[in-house]
């Protein structure tokens, strides 16, 4: 089959191969573990702790309270520290929880997985509210939200996301080799839970192993409740960001998302990998987000490696798991290099969201010191751009504080994917200049 | 903490965090292998002048981005290579017995005053090179010694070392060699100059392969097709320039000859077409940058070359068409932003 794919895009260097093939093994438990109430889009939750109590594993400590939001549940047994501000990823102080571990760890255990039977649409959405599931791939957006689309739009396909388009990391990849079978359940408790008909598992095809992995589990036996669904594994063309929403719905379904609309508009619902894995097993062995698979590499890392981390767990301690830095490091980022944040502090958790720690040396980081100039108007981050804007003319109009130029340019339709940032010759932060005209133009609709 | 391993000065910012290697000077270095075909090819045709003033344009051009941004207090910027860029661009325009001041004097005012007096590399309006070019052309007295077109292969017979020019002297222009040796009765009309002047006759001696290869009258890098075309393969596998400036501007000087009852391969082999549509009107600064711009632009300029060589100049067409496309590139832009995706 031909691989599909977008219009537009970049093709920057994989970087996988240093743990492309490394299986997750467990992160050990830290000294100390670190728990935002806010770690993902809304609402954050409120604290249902305080000093002193002692908390089990998977027990709830945060309750979310309004629609947009998600609860938190203790990744360890142990006993609360405090609660107050702690420096988050993206440098602010935020409410989190402190938890010593006590090592004991009594979870639920010897729930069977039973994927013989699937619970109600509604159960599931409960399920998976309560398990305070957020989109892994980055975004954190509450996942309930999306099962629960508008009553007037019929969702017809599930899409999960396999791309893992982000240079360097490798978490869903394993994943998919690793937990197949909950994979594939993860997808069909979806399309159950929205009545969609067809599933599309989309991966890029560097990612042969993964393509196969999936296919063979799909032909295994398919449970009774899942017999009419028709899903599909769809390799798609190895190029950035392949993973972008909209990107990936118009690769496999050729439908466009209206700008400034939702996935839904289409018919379409779009979940990564993590999280539909996480969406079976909160179902089916009501285990609550309390870990995830973190990639930890980069040339500045000494044994990279694909992590099982339970969330509160520093990125300090994640790179000393690994064996520490061989080599000093320039940047440090908490997600992929196309998208993720700098860190200033290492002593921040590990969240829902956190995809993967990459520490870059000084060689990968200057380049953009150096050689730096005006735009000489190449049009390369026209061509890359997969929103078909113009990043350069809106950068251009935000270094001017020209907003309102800027708006009809198009800025509030970037989906600061960096494609632009990485192809330009003239190192212009283009993502970071469309991002202050974003604001302006914001702030200008407030007032 | 691992923190002591981390550096002193991290360098915070905003995504994304890895680029591509391809920055300005790589992409001006890859112009410039790109041009090596064509100045191997006018090497071969008009010997060694090609070299002797390729070398003036291009330190000329060096040397006054020094002085000038020193004067202007800007930082030292020969590294982007865009200097080299368009010296050697400049020579490639210049007829083989351009004198070394006049050619000296092109590559200073498309430094100067195209380049840095608009702003530096980015902020120019006009394609220095062309500019440069047009305005030593424009000056009467000096249009004359731009107007002697030396004929191929000239150097069989005098030696490849010898190196000829013109003078300006009271009985009119005459080409010497540099040590001061006369020559006569080599110069001549360009081809597309022999059409102007109506000898219908003696373009059709004109053979179409002559024109691909380059063996005629022009300057130095415009009449090696071939060669240019390979420099133009070589920048679209880079991913440096595509079809869509090149394509419609060649695309409309074929149509529109085809219209006028003319030779298509002749209009678009001869005079500079080539090397102005593949190396001038792609110049990523002063073109336009989205898809329908590129289009509208080269429609544009394959349209006004066509009118330059039916009612206007003898010579100069694709220069002159790209000179005065280039302010309007900014507008075109403006006015063919692309439709966002779902837009």
């Amino acid at each position: 089959m031909k691989a599909k794919t977008f219009r537009g895009g970049i093709h920057p260097p994989h970087y996988k191969e240093k743990t492309a093939d490394k299986p997750i093994i467990l992160c050990p438990i830290p000294s100390k573990i670190y728990l935002p109430m806010g770690q993902h889009i809304g609402q954050p939750a409120r604290c249902l702790v305080k000093e002193g109590d002692r908390v089990k594993a998977r027990q709830k400590i945060g309750e979310a309270e309004s629609f947009i939001s998600s609860p938190v549940h203790a990744s360890v047994s142990g006993v609360v520290e405090r609660v107050g501000p702690y420096p988050h990823f993206t440098g602010r102080m935020t409410e989190m929880v402190s938890i010593l571990p006590d090592y004991v760890q009594e979870e639920l255990q010897g729930c069977r997985a039973d994927m013989s039977v699937a619970p109600s649409p509604d159960e599931i959405r409960q399920e998976v509210r309560e398990a305070g599931i957020v989109g892994m791939g980055g975004a954190a957006f509450p996942t309930s939200v999306k099962l629960n689309p508008p009553p007037d739009m019929t969702i017809d396909s599930v899409i999960i996301n396999g791309c893992e388009c982000e240079p360097f990391l490798t978490a869903d990849h394993r994943l998919m080799l690793e937990q197949t079978d909950v994979l594939v359940d993860g997808l069909r408790l979806i399309m159950h839970c929205v009545g969609a008909r067809n599933g599309y598992i989309g991966i890029e095809d560097n990612k042969p192993d993964a393509i196969l992995k999936v296919e063979a589990e799909l032909l295994k036996e398919v449970p009774e409740w899942a017999v009419t669904m028709q899903i599909r594994v769809c390799p798609l063309k190895t190029k950035y960001p392949q993973g972008g929403e909209k990107q990936l719905i118009h690769a496999l379904l050729g439908r466009d998302v209206p700008v400034r609309r939702l996935p839904s508009v289409v018919g379409a619902l779009v979940q990564n990998v993590g999280t539909a894995i996480a969406i079976s097993e909160a179902v089916r062995i009501k285990k609550p987000l309390v870990d995830r698979v973190v990639t930890v590499t980069g040339p500045a890392i000494r044994d990279p490696q694909n992590l099982r981390v339970k969330l509160g767990t520093t990125v300090s301690w994640l790179i000393k798991v690994c064996h520490g830095l061989s080599e000093p490091s320039a940047k440090d980022i908490m997600g992929g290099p196309m998208t993720g944040f700098v860190l200033e502090n290492l002593d921040v958790p590990v969240v829902k969201g956190t995809s993967g720690i990459v520490s870059l040396t000084g060689d990968l980081v200057e380049a953009r010191l150096r050689h730096r100039l005006t735009c000489i108007k190449c049009g390369k981050c026209v061509d890359a751009c997969p929103m078909f804007l113009m990043p350069s003319l809106i950068g251009r109009f935000s270094e001017k504080r020209r907003y309102q130029d800027a708006e009809e340019a198009g800025a509030m339709d970037c989906i600061e994917c960096g494609s632009c940032v990485y192809t330009c010759p003239s190192r212009i932060p283009l993502v970071q200049l469309i991002r202050e005209a974003k604001g302006a133009i914001l702030s200008m609709k407030r007032s | 903490m691992e923190k002591g391993e981390r550096r002193e000065q991290l360098v915070p910012s905003t995504p994304a965090h890895i680029y591509s290697p391809v920055d300005a000077a790589v992409a001006m270095n890859d112009v410039l292998i790109s041009l090596l075909p064509a100045l191997l090819a006018a090497t071969i045709f008009f010997g060694l002048n090609a070299i002797y003033l390729s070398m003036i344009c291009i330190s000329v051009a060096m040397m006054t981005e020094v002085v000038i941004r020193r004067l202007l207090n800007r930082p030292f910027s020969l590294w982007d290579r865009s200097a080299v860029v368009t010296g050697l661009l400049l020579a490639f325009t210049l007829p083989p017995t351009t004198p070394w001041w006049l050619a000296a004097l092109g590559a200073f005012v498309a430094i100067a005053v195209a380049k840095e007096l608009f702003g530096g590399i980015g902020r120019n309006i006009f394609n220095p090179a062309l500019f440069g070019r047009i305005f030593i052309f424009v000056v009467p007295s000096w249009k004359v010694l731009l107007e002697n077109y030396v004929r191929p292969m000239w150097w069989r017979d005098f030696g490849f070392f010898s190196i000829i020019t013109s003078r300006l002297k009271e009985e009119g222009v005459t080409i010497m060699t540099l040590a001061g040796q006369y020559m006569d009765g080599l110069t001549g009309a360009t081809p597309l100059a022999i059409r102007r002047m109506g000898a219908a006759a003696a373009v059709q001696n004109i053979r179409h392969l002559d024109l691909f290869w380059g063996n005629i009258r022009g300057s130095l890098g415009e009449t090696s097709a071939l060669a240019l075309l390979i420099g133009a393969a070589y920048l679209f596998y880079r991913g440096h320039i595509n079809w869509r400036i090149p394509g419609s501007i060649i695309g409309t000087v074929a149509v529109v000859s085809l219209l006028w009852g003319q030779d298509p391969i002749f209009h678009v082999l001869a005079g500079g077409l080539i090397l102005g549509a593949f190396f001038m009107a792609t110049d990523w600064v002063t073109s336009p940058v989205s898809a329908k711009g590129q289009i509208i632009y080269g429609v544009a300029i394959g349209l006004f070359i066509m009118l330059v060589r039916r009612f206007g100049l003898k010579t100069e067409g694709v220069a002159l068409a790209i000179l005065h496309m280039n302010p309007l590139a900014l507008f075109i832009d403006r006015y063919t932003l692309p439709r966002p995706f779902g837009g």
